[in-house]
C-alpha cells in the first residue's frame, strides 16, 4: 500500500476509468496503463458526461485511413453539406492538421507509428442540420496504424486496444484499395476478409444471427478505377467477392462507397541516404470525392 | 480584333454559353456544315478554299462575328512558371514569354461537343493521330456509345447542356479543337490569360483573374460549395480583364503542354503514363491554393475524369482573327 501511494496510486487518489478498456487510472496519468488510450480523450469524454460513440477507421497498411480520416475531419469542421462539427481538445485538430499540411505540400502524411500512445485521436461532437431537435453525436474516431491492425488480425490480443476499441465500436469504416483490387491483385480483398472475420467472431453473434454493428466499405483510390463511382457494389462483387460474400451472410447492415482523395498521382525517384533507389509517390492535386458519404451513412445507422 | 479586347458583357445569345440541343437537319454544302457544326475556326483559317462559294462573304463573316463574340485576346506577356513541387517565393522558375492570341471566353460546353460526337467524329480516323487508333475504342460513354465518359447513350444530360464537357481525355480535346479549326492553349499561355502579366512598367500580376484575393463568390471550387460543375458563363463577376470566364474552378483546363515539374532535387516528376498540364482548378478543388494562376499540376493524357475540360485557342495572327 505504501508503495502504490509512493506511485500516487493510493485508494484515496481519484481513479477515472478507461473509455476503451475501462481499466482505472490516475488522473494524473498520460495514457491508459492497460491500453495506452490517451488521458486526455479519456478526461474529457468524462467531462462531457455524454454518451459518445466509437467510429473505428480500418483498413492494411497504405490504403489511406490516415488521409481519410483527416479530411473527413477537415470536411465535418468546414461544415461540408450542412454537418456542424465541433473538436473537443486541441489533439483532436492535430491530425486534420497533419493531412492538411502534408497534402498542401503536395506530399503524403507521416506513416501511423504501430503504438498506440502515437497514434492521432479525434474527439468531435458533430450533427447533421440545425435545429433543437438536431441529433448531436460524440463520436471518438482513432486513427489505427495497419500494422497494428495486421498483428491483432494475425494473433489477437497482441493489440488489446483493437480489440477493446473494436468490441465498443458503433460502426465501422473498412477502407480497402480499390486501385490494387482493380488490378487483380487479391491482397486486398485477403485483408478486408480477415478483418471482417475477426470482426464476426469478436461480436460473438450466434450463427443464426448476423452482426448488426453498421460497416462502411469504403473503396479507398477509386480516381483509379472510375467505375467504382457507377457503381460500387458491383465493383466489390466483381473484384472483392471473398468480401462480398462474408457481408452478405454474417453482416446485417454493410454498404459500399467509392471515395478518392488525390486528384492525379506523379512519382518521384532518386537514391536515398544508403544509395539505394527509392520511389516516392506524390500528390500533385487534391481532389475530394466521396468522403463524407460514408459518414452521413454511418451516423444514420449508428 | 478589338471588338474581342476588353469585353465584359455578357455572351450573345447563341454564344458558347447557351448550348441548343436540338438536332439539326445534316447540312451537306461543306461550308454550311461548317457552319452548322459551330467549326467557325476552319471556316476563317481556311475560308480560302470556299471563295467560290455564292454565300461565302456572308458566312465568312458571320464565322467571324461569332469568333469574336466567343473569343477575347489576350496579349502578349509573360509567365515566370515553377519548375519545382514547391511553389514558394523563390523557388526555381522559367521565364517564358507569350504572343498575343484569342482564347475561347469559355470552356467547350456539353451542347457544343455534341455536334462533334454527332457529326461523327469518333468514327472518323482520319482526325485523331494514328498511335491513339488503338485507344479510340475506349473513349467510350456510359452505355458503350462513342462520346465523354459520363454521357449515356452518345447523348449528354440535357440539364447540363451548358456545363462544360468533363469525361474527355487530352487527346479528345485536342481533336475536338483542332477539328473546329482551333488548338489547345499551352501551359504558358493559359498562365498568361489568367495572371494577366502584360509587358508594362507596372509588372502587374494577378494571383486570379479578378485579381490578387480569393473570393469563392467569384468561382466554383470546393469551398463555393456547390459541389458539381456550373453553366460555363456563370460566376462572371470572377472574369479576367479581357471577359474570359471561370479560368479559376469549375473544371481543370487541358493544355496542350506536358508536364515538367521536378522534385525538390531537380529530378524531373514521372506518371503512369505521360502527363499533360492542366490548370486552374475545378469544383472540387479542396485547397484554395491549388486554384490559382501559378498553381502547376497534371493529369495522365488519356484520363477522362469528371472535374477535367478545356477551351479553345485561335492564333491572333490567324486570317479574320
Amino acid at each position: 500500500m505504501a508503495m502504490m501511494s509512493a506511485f500516487g496510486m493510493g485508494n484515496d487518489e481519484p481513479q477515472i476509468p478507461c473509455l476503451i478498456c475501462e481499466s482505472p487510472n490516475g488522473t494524473d496519468a498520460a495514457v491508459c496503463s492497460e491500453c495506452a488510450a490517451p488521458m486526455s480523450l479519456v478526461m474529457d469524454t468524462a467531462a462531457q458526461g455524454r454518451q459518445h460513440q466509437i467510429i473505428s477507421v480500418l483498413g492494411e497498411s497504405n490504403v489511406g485511413k490516415t488521409v481519410y480520416l483527416g479530411f473527413l475531419l477537415d470536411m465535418l469542421s468546414q461544415r461540408a453539406k450542412g454537418f456542424e462539427a465541433i473538436p473537443k481538445g486541441a489533439y483532436s485538430v492535430d491530425l486534420q492538421q497533419s493531412v492538411v499540411a502534408s497534402m498542401t505540400g503536395r506530399a503524403f502524411p507521416p506513416k501511423t507509428a504501430m503504438e498506440p500512445d502515437r497514434w492521432h485521436w479525434a474527439y468531435y461532437q458533430a450533427r447533421k442540420g440545425e435545429g433543437r431537435k438536431t441529433k448531436w453525436y460524440d463520436l471518438v474516431m482513432p486513427d489505427m496504424a495497419g500494422e497494428s491492425l495486421a498483428a491483432e488480425i494475425a494473433s489477437p490480443s497482441t493489440f488489446r486496444i483493437i480489440r477493446s476499441l473494436l468490441q465498443k465500436s458503433s460502426g465501422a469504416m473498412l477502407l480497402v484499395d480499390a486501385a490494387l483490387a482493380a488490378n487483380g491483385a487479391s491482397r486486398p480483398d485477403f485483408f478486408a476478409l480477415k478483418m471482417m472475420s475477426y470482426i464476426d467472431a469478436l461480436i460473438q453473434t450466434k450463427r443464426e444471427q448476423r452482426v448488426r454493428t453498421p460497416i462502411a466499405v469504403v473503396l479507398c483510390k477509386s480516381d483509379h478505377c472510375p467505375e467504382c463511382f457507377d457503381d460500387s457494389r458491383k465493383f466489390v462483387q466483381a473484384n472483392l467477392n471473398r468480401l462480398w460474400n462474408l457481408c452478405e451472410s454474417r453482416f446485417e447492415t454493410v454498404e459500399y462507397f467509392a471515395c478518392s482523395a488525390v486528384g492525379s498521382l506523379a512519382y518521384a525517384t532518386g537514391k536515398d541516404e544508403d544509395g539505394g533507389d527509392y520511389v516516392r509517390p506524390v500528390p500533385l492535386h487534391t481532389s475530394l470525392q466521396g468522403v463524407l458519404e460514408p459518414f452521413e451513412w454511418l451516423i444514420s445507422k449508428i | 480584333m478589338l471588338k474581342a479586347f476588353w469585353r465584359n458583357d455578357s455572351l450573345s445569345p447563341d454564344g458558347g454559353g447557351r448550348a441548343s440541343t436540338a438536332s439539326a437537319v445534316k447540312e451537306t454544302d461543306p461550308l454550311r456544315s461548317y457552319m452548322q457544326l459551330e467549326r467557325y475556326g476552319l471556316v476563317v483559317t481556311k475560308g480560302d478554299q470556299f471563295r467560290g462559294h455564292p454565300d461565302f462573304q456572308t458566312l465568312f463573316q458571320k464565322a467571324l462575328d461569332i469568333i469574336d463574340d466567343r473569343f477575347a485576346l489576350v496579349p502578349e506577356g509573360f509567365v515566370s512558371m515553377p519548375t519545382t513541387l514547391m511553389d514558394v517565393p523563390g523557388c526555381p522558375e522559367v521565364d517564358l514569354e507569350t504572343e498575343p492570341f484569342l482564347l475561347s471566353r469559355t470552356c467547350v460546353t456539353n451542347a457544343q461537343y455534341q455536334k462533334f460526337v454527332d457529326a461523327g467524329a469518333y468514327e472518323d480516323l482520319e482526325l485523331w493521330s494514328e498511335e491513339l487508333w488503338p485507344h479510340l475504342i475506349s473513349f467510350h460513354d456510359q452505355t458503350g456509345k462513342p462520346g465523354p465518359r459520363f454521357w449515356r447513350g452518345g447523348k449528354h444530360d440535357r440539364a447540363k447542356a451548358d456545363h462544360p464537357v468533363v469525361g474527355i481525355c487530352c487527346a479528345e480535346a485536342e481533336t475536338y479543337a483542332r477539328w473546329a479549326g482551333f488548338r489547345l492553349p499551352t501551359e504558358a499561355e493559359w498562365q498568361m490569360a489568367a495572371s494577366w502579366r502584360i509587358r508594362s512598367s507596372a509588372h502587374v500580376f494577378r494571383r486570379y483573374p479578378w485579381g490578387d484575393a480569393l473570393d469563392t463568390r467569384r468561382c466554383n471550387i470546393w469551398a463555393t460549395g456547390l459541389g458539381t460543375t456550373s453553366p460555363v458563363t456563370s460566376f462572371s463577376d470572377g472574369a479576367a480583364p479581357n471577359g474570359v470566364l471561370q479560368l479559376i474552378g469549375n473544371v481543370w483546363e487541358w493544355t496542350s503542354s506536358d508536364l515538367d515539374l521536378t522534385d525538390d532535387n531537380g529530378v524531373p516528376l514521372i506518371g503512369d503514363m505521360l502527363m499533360k498540364a492542366i490548370r486552374g482548378g475545378a469544383f472540387d478543388t479542396y485547397f484554395a491554393c491549388q486554384a490559382t494562376s501559378t498553381f502547376r499540376t497534371g493529369l495522365a493524357c488519356l484520363s477522362r475524369t469528371h472535374n477535367v475540360g478545356f477551351r479553345c485557342v485561335l492564333d491572333a495572327g490567324q486570317p479574320g482573327a
